[in-house]
């Protein structure tokens, strides 16, 4: 029996009455000394198909309460039995209780940035064959100068967003694009107290951004915010 | 505020949720390990990089090559 790994809460934390993991296990509560673990049991590691990933997370998303936010636990951990389950979480116990301190009520919020479907100039995905050694190189050039661009650009919005956001924000992280053109995503996190007056940032920030779309997503539980 | 107990979005992308479930969250024991199509992949092998750093040194040590 393996006992696949979700989240970790405080102490005494379980899950909700009936509330099912992966392929519909039953999702229990390893508990240690000061910190409890979620898990469910499986005869041989859950595959990670969207199922699984969409039935772990919902798991995770689960376990946030108003005053609780657990730290979520990265999709394919395993251990053999309870006690490893402990001793695993207990050997960096003190990480774990400073992050469940830092989470608590609040969510992680993100925003996905991309260019409107019309702007050219970012969206030079297309390199064009090359004749010539020194043409290859040329067009090698442009490409690395506009990704270069659009990656500062990106840094550019993500600072713009903290300097509106203000206090509201208590972290933050940014994905960066992966090419020219290329969406990338912001990840905040904020107490739920100040959610609404967050998204009001966001949303104004929405309609004074030419060229770019941005979508907001979450509430989230602080994935992005555990390293 | 959100409402709570909180349920996932049914509209959520399944992009967004893998990109967090997957390559975001803590890692507890340094081993992740994605199953797919009844394979184990190492995704992320801290313990498995330590111990054969070790077993390495040891060797070394000993003089096997």
């Amino acid at each position: 029996m393996i006992l696949h790994l979700y989240c970790i809460l405080p102490a005494g934390a379980g899950p909700p009455a009936g509330l099912a993991g992966i392929a519909g296990a039953p999702v229990e509560t390893v508990q240690g000394s000061a910190l409890a673990t979620w898990v469910t049991r499986h005869g041989e590691a859950p595959a990670a198909s969207p199922e699984a990933l969409r039935a772990h997370h919902a798991v995770v998303a689960a376990a946030m309460t108003p005053a609780v936010t657990p730290v979520p636990l990265r999709f394919g951990q395993r251990a053999a039995g309870e006690d490893a389950v402990r001793r695993s979480v207990g050997a960096d116990a003190d990480r774990w209780s400073a992050l469940l301190a830092r989470f608590s009520g609040c969510g992680e919020y993100g925003v996905r940035v991309a260019p409107l479907p019309d702007q050219g100039s970012a969206r030079d995905v297309r390199t064009p064959a090359a004749a010539t050694g020194r043409e290859y190189m040329e067009t090698l050039a442009r490409r690395h100068s506009s990704v270069a661009r659009w990656k500062a650009q990106a840094e550019r919005i993500a600072a713009d967003t903290l300097a509106r956001a203000g206090e509201l924000v208590r972290d933050s992280r940014l994905d960066p694009p992966a090419g020219p053109g290329a969406s990338f995503s912001l990840a905040h996190l904020v107490a739920w107290t100040s959610a609404d007056a967050y998204h009001s940032v966001i949303e104004r920030m929405g309609t004074e951004l030419r060229g770019l779309r941005l979508t907001p997503t979450g509430p989230w539980p602080p994935y992005s915010f555990v390293t | 505020m959100p409402d709570f107990p909180m349920s996932p979005d049914d509209e959520l992308s399944l992009a967004e949720i893998v990109n967090r479930v997957l390559d975001k969250g803590a890692v507890v024991s340094g081993d992740v390990v994605i199953s797919v199509a009844g394979v184990d992949l190492v995704y992320v092998g801290l313990r498995l990089l330590v111990s054969s750093v070790e077993s390495i040194r040891g060797r070394l040590e000993g003089g096997t090559p």
